[in-house]
C-alpha cells in the first residue's frame, strides 16, 4: 500500500490532478467562507454590471453585477455534487447489471446487454439532452438524465470484466466448492474487477462534468440564478467581445476540474491496473 | 469467410437496435407533461382546434398503437412531418446530413494529419521532453469544454482579429448542389471565391471538433507505436540491418495504424457527440444543430428522426471500421 | 586463420530500478571463418544478451557498456554505429528464436524478403538479385512451392516453414557469419533436428560461420565444431566439441554434463540457483554452487587460461581427469 502511494507521489501529473481535486473540494466545502460576496449567488447589483477584473472582483462581474469569483466557488459545489450523484447512480444501476449479466450466461444476459447497446448506439449527450428537456430544467433532472444515459457504459465494462473473471481458476473452484452465486460475485469477482471500475470512475467524473456543463450551456440545467458553470458561459455569449472575462473564469474552472479528474484517473490506473498501463 | 458472418451479425442486430432506440425516444416523447397537440396547435388555439390536431396526428390513440403506427410509417420511409419546419423530416435530415458529414470529414482529416505524425513522434521518442509536453497537451485537449473553446476561437479569430467568419456555412449564394458538400461543390463549380468562403467558414468549427479527436488519435498512435517498436519483428529487422526509416515508416506505421483503426468507431462517436454542440455554437446547418433545436422545441418527430439517423450512421460506421480492419489485417477479423 | 568475430573483455550492464545488473562480465569469444561455435548456458547466463549486443538490438537507454569490444570483420560493432548498421544484414545475419513473432504479421513473406534483398543483398553486375535468387534459396532450404510461399502471410505458414524462411533470409545476403539464437526452441521436437541439420549443411557448404546459442547440449553436440560455456555472464570454458564432451575441465561444465540423462546413470542436478546479476558473488561467480570451491574462489576471479591446445578454462581448481567416458 505504502509502495503504491509512493509510486503515485512520484508521478507528477497524478499529483497535479490530486491537487486540483483537493482545491476543488476545498472550494466547494468552504465556498461561503471563501467567497468575497457569498450573497451574490442570488443578489444582484445592476449598477456594477459587466465590470472587468479588479481587486474587488477578481474575475469581474456578470450581467447582473454579481461577483463571478464568488459564483464560481458556489458553482464548484453544484458541479461536484451533481457529478458525484450522477456517476454514483449510474454505477448503482450499471455495475449490478454487468455483474449479473456476466455471471449468468443466459438469454437474460444477452437481453440486458442488448438494451445497454441500444443506449450506446447514439451519443450520450443526445439522449441526455432529450431526457433533460422532457423532464424540464432543474438540477435533479440533469442528474437523472445523466445517470439514465450513463449506466450502459458501466454495464458493458463490468460485463466484459466479469466474463473474463468467470473462467479464472479461483472463481471456478469457489463455484465447485458450492459457494452461492451471490457469494462468488461479491467476494470473488467484485474485488478483482474493482480496479478498472475505480480508475474509470475518476475519468467518468470528468466526462460527466463536461456533459453536465454542456446541458447547462444549452439551457437545460438549473434555472437562473443558479451559478452553474455551463450556464454562466451561455449567458456570456451575448456580451462578447466586450466582456471577454465573463466566460473565461467558468471555462477555466471546468477545464481544471476535468483535467484534475483525468490526471488523477491516469495516476490511479498506473498503480491499480497494471494490465492497462497508462496510455499517455 | 469470418468477416461475412460478422457483417451478417451486425445487420441482424441493426433492426432491433433501432427499434429499441425508437421505443426509448418514443416513450420519452409521450411521457412529457406537455400535450403535444397543444404544442402543435399553438398556445392560443381553441379547445376544438386542439382536438382537431389531436385527431389528425393520432395523439388520441393508445400509446402502443401510436408507436406501431410510427414504426410502420418509418418502414415505409416516412418519418413524419416536423412540427415546426412543416417539412417532411426525411427532407430536413437529407438537407442537413451533408453539412454534418462535411464538418466531420474535415475534422477527421485534421485529427489524422495532426494526430498520427505526433503520435508516431511520441512513440519513437518515448519519455523525451516533447513526449511529456504532448502528453500534457493531449490530456488538456480532452478536458476542454468544446462550446467554451468554440467561443474563445470566435472571440479571437472573428471578433478581435476579424480573420474568419463568426458562424454559418457560406456567405452569398451557395454553389450548385452536386454532392451537398460545399467545399467539393465549390471545387466542381470552379469558383475560388465560394471555395474560399466555404473553407473560411468551416475552419473554426472543424478545428473545435478535431481537438479532442486529435488528442485521442495521438494517444492511440503513440501506444500503438510503442507496442510495435518493442516487438520481436522490429528487433529482427534491426538485427538484419534494415534501414531505420524503412522499419519505422513502412512496417511500424502500418502496425500502429491498424491499432488506431480499431478505435475509429470511438473517434467517430466523439465527433458525432461534439457536432451536436459545435454546430449549435457556430450555427452550422447540420444534424446536430437540428437535433438541439428540435429537442428544445419539443419537436418529437424530428428528434426521433434524428435519433434513427444517428443510430443508423453509428452502426454503419462500426461496420465499415470492422471491414476496414479485416481488409488491412490479413490475420482476419478476430 | 584470422578471427572473424572477436569479442574481448566485454562487460555490459542493464540499468534497473534496483541498480545496475551486470549481465556480461569480461566475456571473451572468438569465431573463425567457416566455424560453427555453440554458445551454451542456462537461461539468464547472458548468451542472448551477447547475441543482441552483436546485432545491435539491446534496449536503448537501458544498456551500459562497461569495457571491451566486439569486432566483426574489423568493424567495431559497439562504437561505430554507421558501419555496424551496414555490416548487419550483410556480413552478419540472424536466425531468431521465435520465427513467428519475428515476421511482421501484416506483410506478405515475399515483401519482407524483397525488402531485405533491396537493402542488403550484394549487387552482382550492378544489379540486385531478383526473385529467381529468392526462389532458389527457398528451394535450398527445402520449402515446397517456393513461389506460393512468397505470396503468403506469416501466419499461413507452419512453424518449421517459418524457420526455414528465416534461414533462407539469413543466407540470402551471402553473409560470413550467422547468429542463430536458440533457433529451434519454438519448434516441435520432430522438426528441431531437421532444422539443425539443414542449418549445419548449408553453412558448411557455403563456408559461413555460425554462432549458435542454445541451452540444449544435445543440439550443440550435433552441429558445433567448438563450444563456449557461459555461466552468469562469464565465460567458463572454451573447447573443441569432442574434447568438451569427453574431458570438461570446468566444474560447472562437468556438472552440466552429469545433469544430462544418460543410459545406466541417474542424472545429477546442480544444487542452488543462478546468482542475481544485481549482486553477483565476488570472485568466480560459480563459487557458491561449486563443490571444489576454496577461499581463493570467492576472492579472485580466475583468468581464462589455455591448457591443452584450444581448450581454455576459467577455474582455480579445474577438473583434471574425467572418470567415466561419455556416450553421447
Amino acid at each position: 500500500m505504502i509502495a503504491l502511494l509512493k509510486r503515485f507521489a512520484r508521478d507528477r501529473a497524478a499529483l497535479l490532478g490530486a491537487s486540483l481535486l483537493a482545491l476543488l473540494v476545498i472550494a466547494a466545502i468552504f465556498a461561503p467562507l471563501l467567497a468575497p460576496y457569498p450573497n451574490d449567488v442570488v443578489d444582484f447589483h445592476i449598477q456594477r454590471r459587466l465590470l472587468p477584473p479588479t481587486a474587488e472582483a477578481l474575475f469581474g462581474t456578470d450581467r447582473m453585477g454579481s461577483d463571478i469569483f464568488s459564483r464560481i466557488l458556489f458553482g464548484a459545489r453544484i458541479t461536484l455534487t451533481l457529478a458525484a450523484i450522477a456517476v454514483g447512480s449510474a454505477l448503482v444501476i450499471g455495475v449490478p447489471i454487468g455483474l449479473i449479466a456476466g455471471y449468468y450466461q443466459s438469454w437474460i444476459s444477452d437481453a440486458l446487454m442488448r438494451v445497454a447497446e441500444i443506449f450506446l448506439a447514439v451519443p450520450q449527450i443526445v439522449l441526455a439532452i432529450a431526457i433533460a428537456q422532457t423532464l424540464g430544467p432543474s438540477i435533479e433532472n440533469v442528474i437523472l438524465a445523466l445517470s439514465l444515459t450513463y449506466w450502459p457504459f458501466w454495464a458493458r465494462l463490468v460485463y466484459a470484466e466479469t466474463r473474463s473473471m468467470r473462467n479464472e481458476v479461483f472463481v471456478e473452484s469457489a463455484v465447485a466448492l458450492g459457494a452461492s452465486p451471490w457469494r462468488v460475485i461479491v467476494l470473488h469477482i467484485l474485488p478483482n474487477i474493482a480496479s478498472p471500475i475505480i480508475v474509470r470512475t475518476s475519468i467518468g467524473m470528468g466526462a460527466t462534468i463536461l456533459t453536465a456543463a454542456t446541458l447547462g450551456f444549452l439551457g437545460l440545467g438549473a434555472p437562473p440564478p443558479t451559478p452553474e458553470w455551463g450556464r454562466m458561459i451561455a449567458e456570456s455569449r451575448e456580451y462578447l467581445p466586450e466582456a471577454w472575462w465573463y466566460a473565461l473564469a467558468p471555462g477555466i474552472a471546468i477545464f481544471l476540474t476535468v483535467l484534475g479528474f483525468n490526471l488523477f484517473g491516469d495516476g490511479l490506473r498506473d498503480i491499480l491496473d497494471p494490465r492497462t498501463r497508462r496510455s499517455l | 469467410m469470418n468477416w461475412l458472418s460478422m457483417v451478417a451479425n451486425r445487420l441482424i442486430w441493426f433492426v432491433p437496435t433501432l427499434l429499441g432506440l425508437l421505443a426509448i425516444v418514443f416513450t420519452l416523447s409521450r411521457v412529457v407533461p406537455i400535450d403535444p397537440a397543444v404544442l402543435v396547435a399553438g398556445e392560443n388555439a381553441s379547445r376544438e382546434q386542439v382536438q382537431q390536431v389531436r385527431e389528425r396526428f393520432g395523439f388520441d390513440k393508445p400509446l402502443p398503437v401510436q408507436f406501431f403506427n410510427y414504426v410502420r410509417d418509418v418502414a415505409e420511409g416516412n418519418l413524419g412531418t416536423s412540427l415546426f419546419t412543416q417539412q417532411p423530416i426525411v427532407d430536413d435530415l437529407a438537407t442537413r446530413l451533408p453539412a454534418t458529414l462535411e464538418l466531420t470529414v474535415v475534422a477527421v482529416l485534421i485529427a489524422a494529419l495532426i494526430g498520427i505524425p505526433l503520435g508516431v513522434f511520441c512513440g519513437l521518442n518515448r519519455n523525451s521532453w516533447m513526449d511529456h509536453v504532448l502528453r500534457v497537451v493531449t490530456v488538456s485537449c480532452l478536458a476542454v469544454a468544446s462550446f467554451w473553446f468554440a467561443m474563445q476561437l470566435q472571440f479571437l479569430f472573428s471578433m478581435k482579429l476579424g480573420w474568419l467568419p463568426l458562424s454559418g456555412r457560406i456567405e452569398g449564394f451557395p454553389p450548385e448542389t452536386v454532392t451537398g458538400l460545399m467545399v467539393v461543390d465549390a471545387l466542381i463549380a470552379g469558383d475560388t471565391e465560394i471555395l474560399g468562403s466555404a473553407l473560411r467558414h468551416i475552419a473554426l468549427p472543424a478545428l473545435t471538433l478535431a481537438l479532442p479527436a486529435a488528442a485521442t488519435v495521438v494517444r492511440f498512435t503513440r501506444n500503438g507505436v510503442i507496442g510495435v517498436i518493442n516487438s520481436p519483428s522490429v528487433a529482427y529487422q534491426t538485427a538484419m540491418g534494415f534501414p531505420r526509416r524503412v522499419i519505422v515508416w513502412k512496417y511500424v506505421l502500418r502496425m500502429a495504424l491498424t491499432a488506431t483503426v480499431t478505435q475509429l468507431g470511438l473517434i467517430f462517436g466523439i465527433l458525432l457527440a461534439g457536432a451536436v454542440v459545435v454546430e449549435t455554437v457556430f450555427d452550422w446547418p447540420g444534424l446536430g444543430a437540428y437535433a438541439v433545436r428540435s429537442i428544445l422545441q419539443s419537436d418529437y418527430n424530428a428528434v426521433m428522426g434524428f435519433t434513427l439517423c444517428t443510430g443508423a450512421l453509428f452502426v454503419l460506421i462500426n461496420l465499415i471500421v470492422d471491414m476496414l480492419q479485416a481488409a488491412i489485417d490479413p490475420r482476419g477479423a478476430a | 586463420m584470422t578471427t572473424l568475430l572477436d569479442i574481448q573483455k566485454l562487460s555490459l550492464s542493464f540499468r534497473t530500478e534496483k541498480g545496475p545488473a551486470r549481465v556480461l562480465d569480461m566475456v571473451d569469444l572468438a569465431v573463425k571463418p567457416g566455424e560453427i561455435v555453440g554458445l551454451v548456458g542456462e537461461s539468464g547466463c547472458g548468451k542472448t544478451t551477447l547475441a543482441r549486443a552483436i546485432l545491435g538490438t539491446l534496449p536503448e537507454g537501458l544498456t551500459e557498456i562497461g569495457s571491451g569490444h566486439i569486432r566483426l570483420d574489423g568493424v567495431d560493432m559497439l562504437r561505430d554505429g554507421k558501419a555496424a548498421e551496414r555490416v548487419r544484414g550483410s556480413t552478419v545475419t540472424f536466425v531468431p528464436q521465435d520465427p513467428f513473432a519475428s515476421f511482421n504479421p501484416l506483410f506478405r513473406v515475399g515483401t519482407q524478403i524483397r525488402d531485405l534483398m533491396r537493402w542488403k543483398a550484394p549487387r552482382e553486375g550492378g544489379k540486385r538479385p531478383g526473385d529467381d535468387a529468392i526462389i532458389a534459396m527457398l528451394d535450398a532450404v527445402q520449402l515446397p512451392q517456393p513461389k506460393a510461399i512468397l505470396a503468403k502471410y506469416p501466419h499461413e505458414l507452419s512453424g518449421g516453414q517459418r524457420q526455414r524462411v528465416m534461414i533462407a533470409m539469413a543466407l540470402l545476403p551471402q553473409p560470413r557469419l550467422i547468429i542463430a539464437d536458440e533457433p529451434t526452441t519454438a519448434l516441435d521436437v520432430t522438426v528441431q533436428a531437421q532444422i539443425l541439420g539443414l542449418l549445419r549443411r548449408l553453412a558448411v557448404e557455403r563456408g559461413v560461420s555460425v554462432l549458435f546459442t542454445t541451452h540444449d547440449l544435445g543440439a550443440a553436440w550435433e552441429i558445433c565444431d567448438r563450444i563456449v560455456v557461459m555461466y552468469a555472464g562469464q565465460t567458463a570454458e572454451i573447447a573443441p566439441r569432442d574434447e568438451f564432451f569427453a574431458a570438461p575441465r570446468h566444474p560447472y561444465t562437468s556438472m552440466l554434463l552429469d545433469s544430462l540423462p544418460e543410459p545406466g546413470r541417474n542424472p545429477v542436478g546442480i544444487p542452488g540457483g543462478v546468482p542475481s546479476p544485481l549482486s553477483p558473488p565476488a570472485g568466480c561467480r560459480f563459487n557458491p554452487r561449486c563443490p571444489r570451491a576454496s577461499d581463493i574462489c570467492n576472492k579472485t576471479r580466475p583468468e581464462l587460461t589455455e591448457g591443452e591446445a584450444g581448450h581454455l578454462v576459467a577455474c582455480h581448481h579445474p577438473v583434471t581427469a574425467k572418470a567415466p567416458a561419455l556416450h553421447v
